[in-house]
């Protein structure tokens, strides 16, 4: 079965191109644009890793960190933050280098190789 | 002759109000003076003569000479000071009626230096005060070589110190204290509110610094997000994922993403102004060793190439020391200096990069080119933001001349310093000295940095 990654993403333009980029490396991605659609992606599917922008309209890339952590069903699964804002970059740094937060961070804007190299050290090649 | 310039300055606008309030304070002056000899006469402490008001109604004249002067821009330095020689003459003829040398007028001199001082300048209040006492003078001499005959004071003519004569004196010298006193009074008001004014007028741009520098860190995010989404559909296409390209279109694309990167690259320099000008970079040492980052600075320097001929050489000392540094910074100075030297270094150029001890505690990294050098006189503007050497709107060069603004900025938050020495058409060679040890272990999570004109970011110790 092919590994699932969600992309919540606000920017539809990057969203897409993420999507279609790991699609063509044989994952099965979705993308979600705002902090609501991802947590409703959530409670209804099972990921194997979360891309998740930190500036997101309806509710934050922190925010969806924390209540995926509290989900039970979440507590592992990995978790990559992303922003362009510097001051949230400081603070996804924050939260990847505490660890059970968040896994990684990327600061945008990163290259799409950039972005499979990182998948692939999460959750191995598709 | 040319005036002295503390007369000129009071031909300027700034000048005018206070011109304005002068002649006010002569009519106001003059009318006082009349009522006072008025009642003087009427108590008996002064003789029944015209001349008081003859000296008033001639003080009227020059006042209201200046007053159509100042109202018309027109003759104004003549009238005024015709107008203040008048006062002093006058003032003085009024002691010498009053009783010379024993005139218990001598105050009204006062009035007319105090009134001078607050209004004028300097010069001008010295220049009044040598002539009101040259006129003195003068009249005392007259007086006592029999020039002029002698006049006898108030008390002698009212005979003693009768009612009248006390209630004359008294008015003259609420009348002086009065008239000094209400004109500081109103010249003081006058100081406060402007002080207010200004210091309104700070607060107000310092908001709105604060505002651009926080709009700046907006903008920049903005810009900065599109750029992403271009890269990334350009990455996926050069990468073949959205169907089979030829070699043009690889090449397009190819050229797509240089620009984005060169568009990044400037953004970047812009956020980093703005976040060092708002006092918000922060700075993070860890070890360095500069074999491996320079060559890494090198290769990243390559799509800035474009194609163009260039020969790239990297020489490290081998005896250099591991440093410790924020690697972030020196990589974005060490990019920058080299960005510089691939760009103004023409097809076939060489470019060096070089790395060595200095002394004990310091190293210096330098990037030398043989492009197309700066000239003596532009050398020390370069750091300046925004500037460039060729100023024209034909320039050469692109770019918008931020890059040397934000080594310095960046090598002075290291505890480093940047040098240059060039050569036209022989080329440039930028110098970095750092600490080896870096801030030496003091904690310097931020700085603030207000100094202009050359706003390095220096922790710890400020420089220049």
């Amino acid at each position: 079965m092919k590994k699932k990654i969600l992309v919540v993403e606000d920017d539809r333009v990057i969203a897409g191109a993420m999507r279609d980029y790991l699609k063509a490396y044989g994952y099965e991605a979705e993308a979600a644009y705002n902090g609501k659609d991802a947590m409703e992606s959530w409670e209804h599917k099972d990921y194997d890793l979360m891309l998740v922008d930190v500036q997101l309209p309806l509710k934050n890339g922190f925010e969806i960190c924390h209540e995926v952590r509290n989900d039970p069903r979440g507590a592992t699964t990995p978790l990559v933050l992303m922003s362009a804002v510097y001051r949230d970059v400081e603070r996804a740094r924050d939260y990847a280098m505490r660890g059970l937060r968040a896994n990684a961070y990327m600061e945008k804007p990163f290259g799409l190789s950039e972005l499979l190299n990182q998948v692939e050290s999460l959750i191995g090649a598709a | 002759m040319p005036l002295p310039v503390f007369i000129t300055e009071l031909g300027r606008e700034e000048f005018r109000p206070r011109l304005r309030m002068s002649i006010w304070t002569g009519f106001l002056v003059a009318l006082g003076f009349a009522m006072l000899a008025l009642m003087g006469q009427l108590l008996g402490a002064l003789p029944w003569t015209a001349t008081p008001y003859v000296l008033v109604l001639v003080k009227l004249a020059t006042v209201g000479l200046a007053w159509l002067a100042l109202r018309h821009r027109q003759g104004l330095g003549p009238a005024m000071a015709m107008n203040v020689f008048a006062s002093c003459a006058m003032m003085t003829a009024a002691v010498y009626i009053t009783g010379g040398l024993l005139s218990p007028l001598f105050s009204i001199y006062l009035i007319e230096i105090a009134v001078i001082a607050l209004l004028t300048n300097a010069g001008t209040t010295v220049v009044v005060t040598l002539l009101c006492g040259s006129m003195y003078a003068g009249m005392a001499i007259a007086v006592q070589t029999g020039v002029l005959p002698t006049t006898e004071p108030p008390i002698v003519h009212a005979g003693a110190v009768t009612t009248g004569y006390l209630v004359a004196r008294l008015s003259v010298a609420a009348f002086v204290l009065g008239i000094t006193t209400i004109f500081i009074n109103n010249t003081v008001r006058l100081l406060r509110s402007k002080e207010e004014a200004l210091e309104n007028k700070t607060r107000q741009l310092m908001r709105a610094s604060k505002q651009k520098t926080e709009f700046m860190a907006n903008v920049t995010h903005e810009l900065r997000t599109p750029i992403h989404g271009i890269m990334g559909l350009t990455e996926l296409m050069s990468e073949q994922l959205y169907g089979p390209m030829n070699r043009k279109q690889i090449e397009a694309c190819e050229n797509i993403r240089r620009s984005a990167t060169a568009q990044l690259q400037l953004i970047d320099e812009l956020l980093l102004l703005s976040r060092s000008e708002a006092g918000k970079l922060t700075y993070k040492e860890s070890p360095a060793d500069l074999a491996k980052l320079l060559p890494g600075v090198v290769s990243s320097i390559r799509w800035m190439l474009a194609g163009k001929e260039l020969t790239v050489e990297t020489s490290i000392d081998p005896r250099l020391p591991t440093i410790r540094v924020d690697r972030g910074k020196l990589n974005h100075v060490l990019l920058n200096l080299l960005g510089n030297a691939a760009k103004f270094t023409p097809e076939g150029g060489h470019v060096e990069i070089r790395a060595f001890p200095v002394g004990e505690d310091r190293i210096c990294i330098e990037v030398e080119d043989t492009g197309v050098g700066i000239p003596a006189n532009d050398i020390e503007n370069i750091f300046d933001e925004f500037h460039q050497v060729d100023g024209s709107d034909e320039r050469e060069w692109g770019g918008v001349g931020l890059g040397l603004s934000i080594v310095t900025r960046l090598t002075r938050m290291m505890q480093g310093e940047v040098t240059v020495r060039s050569k036209v058409d022989s080329g440039t060679t930028f110098s970095i000295t750092l600490p080896i040890d870096g801030l030496s272990g003091r904690v310097v999570a931020r700085t603030r940095e207000r100094s202009k004109p050359f706003p390095g970011v220096a922790p710890a110790t400020e420089r220049n």
